[in-house]
């Protein structure tokens, strides 16, 4: 059951999420190492964009369903298509996607890397703007 | 340019913060008491408090020196205090939710009757308080999640595994009636557990696309994101309901047309009033409408045979359930969404066969409860209706001394409140079923009775058996 909290709720996992996923990519980028959840958090991330990306385009009557992850619920799809929107430059499901790729090389891996910081903090950042306006508390 | 003393000045002022929530937590001093669940919990986020001021002593030492990575950096403070605003909205409604002021017997026998289930058996539940008067509102799980979430980030220790929330309006800890919808609360904990969104979500894919292939020419590319969340919020509390009924039988359904005075509906012939029951059809962003929800109820009442023993009731209770089991799906309404809302009812009705089965799986193995029920329910009731705990009664078959479930006294006090309070006022001198003061006075009787029952049967369970 779910009290107008639900939203707010919402943005906040998603920010403690990404925040997660920033912790675990300074730990990639200063030591190579890439844990599971780390794994899995991009996998639900590109799954998100992509299922978004193909009911935009109408290829999809529907989106996800909402599933026991931060990226599935409704205000956390609009959210990570800001996101995407914010980084036009960029293609980021394939970013996102470089990052499981086997045995990068040194150069590549810091690049992929530090792209991925880069969204997953102006994710964090609009997730905290939306909960920030669900409180009722303006950020100045 | 922000430097090292800007950290630790920003680092200080949400270490202060957390510092004015972590005093709320401290059990130490024995009372008030509590729930051995919720000082678990208020403990539990005292050691968060701890871990993350440890945090935020050692932040400013990880001050990057590469400036393009001051921002992601800093954001992290600010997350952390967001999430701590979180707890800050949760910990005194806990805090507040001693032993005095929670129905501790029913919450213990609620406990008791789910730990027969073996994914539950070491399930125990927190309580805290709402100022809400609505129980079927109250998300307890998100602080679980955001605690479980900040405890990742600062290296705590984890959530206390099968440690639920429960939300009960601040007002009613000697209420019984109304806190029997605490069992749809349960029912939130249980979805969550065994991560039912994920075990339903295929189902309910394949029924939003049967349901609204004939609206696909005027479904614009935003329903397609808007409408499975609202169909699976949807999904969520009808399981939530239907567990509640397995679990406790009618006393739920009783109180779930008590909180929303469902009986309003119907007209002085004791038939549906056309004028005021709109409101109670029309399904809302989060949840379905009133009267779906009786219907689905009574449909798993009747399956589970509960319906045997209130089809024969005089209360206008039981003329509401007769009505709702008549009412068909076109007959239901969704104002926000007009142009869709027969796709999107259909889509739910499509999946609630399969949230019946997902809530027979979860208790798989629970006895019902309606056999015993069935059995002792008239001599509980006489128990009730003398004024006598019914904890050990005598039963009528066996002839020996025997005690009833939880499940039977909650059921059989709800039943007597509904049908037969005038036998008992009426067995006492000066007072009369016709003043409502009386029946209010009597009312708390009867349901302190039953508190109590509840109390002496979890004493009898705790009782090891020679």
């Amino acid at each position: 059951m779910h009290e107008s909290s639900d939203a707010r709720s919402s943005y906040l996992a998603l920010a403690l999420a990404s925040r997660k996923a920033l912790h675990s990519l300074d730990d990639y980028i200063e030591q190579g190492k890439r844990d599971a959840q780390f794994e899995n958090t991009v996998k639900e991330v590109i799954a998100s964009l992509e299922a978004t990306k193909a009911t935009r385009d109408a290829l999809n009557l529907f989106g996800p369903v909402p599933k026991v992850s931060p990226f599935t619920k409704y205000e956390q799809l609009l959210t990570l298509e800001e996101v995407v929107s914010d980084l036009k430059d960029q293609n980021v499901i394939e970013n996102l996607a470089s990052l499981l790729a086997p045995d990068p090389n040194e150069e590549s891996r810091r690049r992929n890397a530090n792209e991925a910081v880069k969204f997953f903090y102006t994710l964090e950042n609009r997730a905290l703007h939306h909960y920030s306006r669900q409180i009722g508390y303006r950020e100045p | 340019m922000a430097d090292r003393a800007d950290v630790i000045h920003d680092s200080a002022a949400l270490y202060r913060f957390i510092e004015s929530i972590e005093v709320f937590c401290d059990v130490r001093r024995g009372f008030p008491a509590y729930l051995e669940a919720s000082r678990e919990f208020l403990v539990f986020v005292g050691q968060l408090a701890a871990s993350t001021k440890k945090y935020l002593t050692d932040f400013p030492s990880k001050l990057p020196t590469d400036a393009l990575r001051y921002a992601s950096f800093r954001q992290e403070l600010k997350t952390l205090r967001y999430a701590w605003f979180e707890i800050h909205r949760r910990i005194k409604p806990i805090a507040d939710a001693d032993t005095l002021h929670v129905p501790t017997p029913l919450i213990s026998s609620l406990e008791r009757r789910l730990r027969k289930v073996p994914p539950f058996q070491n399930t125990r539940f927190a309580v805290l308080h709402t100022e809400r008067l609505n129980y079927l509102q109250v998300v307890a799980s998100g602080i679980r999640d955001t605690t479980s979430q900040i405890s990742g980030l600062v290296g705590s220790s984890s959530f206390p595994s099968n440690l639920g929330l429960i939300g009960i309006p601040y007002s009613q800890a000697e209420s019984v009636f109304i806190n029997c919808l605490i069992a749809h609360e349960i029912g939130h904990f249980v979805y969550g557990e065994l991560q039912l969104l994920n075990t339903l979500a295929t189902k309910i894919g394949d029924a939003l696309q049967t349901a609204f292939a004939p609206a696909a020419a005027i479904l614009k590319p935003e329903d397609g994101l808007r409408v499975p969340p609202i169909v699976a919020g949807w999904v969520e509390e009808l399981f939530c309901d239907l567990f509640a009924v397995r679990l406790v039988g009618p006393c739920y359904s009783y109180a779930f047309v008590e909180i929303f005075d469902l009986t309003n509906n119907l007209g002085v012939d004791g038939k549906i009033n056309p004028a005021a029951v709109g409101p109670s059809m029309e399904f809302s962003d989060s949840h379905p409408a009133d009267m779906y929800r009786m219907q689905k109820q009574i449909g798993l009442l009747t399956k589970l045979k509960w319906w045997d023993h209130i089809k024969n009731s005089k209360s206008l209770c039981k003329y509401l359930l007769e009505y709702c089991a008549t009412l068909r799906c076109p007959q239901f309404s969704f104002p926000s969404q007009i142009q869709l809302q027969t796709y999107f009812i259909d889509a739910l009705d499509r999946v609630s066969i399969e949230v019946e089965t997902a809530v027979e799986n979860s208790l798989s193995g629970l006895d019902t409860g309606v056999d015993e029920f069935s059995r002792l329910k008239d001599t509980v009731q006489e128990y009730f209706h003398h004024g006598v705990v019914p904890s050990t009664i005598r039963d009528p078959s066996s002839k020996k001394s025997a005690s009833p479930s939880s499940v039977t006294v909650l059921n059989t006090a709800y039943q007597l409140h509904l049908d037969s309070l005038p036998v008992l006022i009426g067995r006492v001198q000066r007072q009369s079923a016709e003043s409502v003061e009386h029946c209010s006075n009597w009312t708390q009787k009867l349901e302190s009775w039953t508190l109590k029952a509840l109390e002496d049967l979890e004493l009898i369970a705790s009782v090891p058996t020679s």
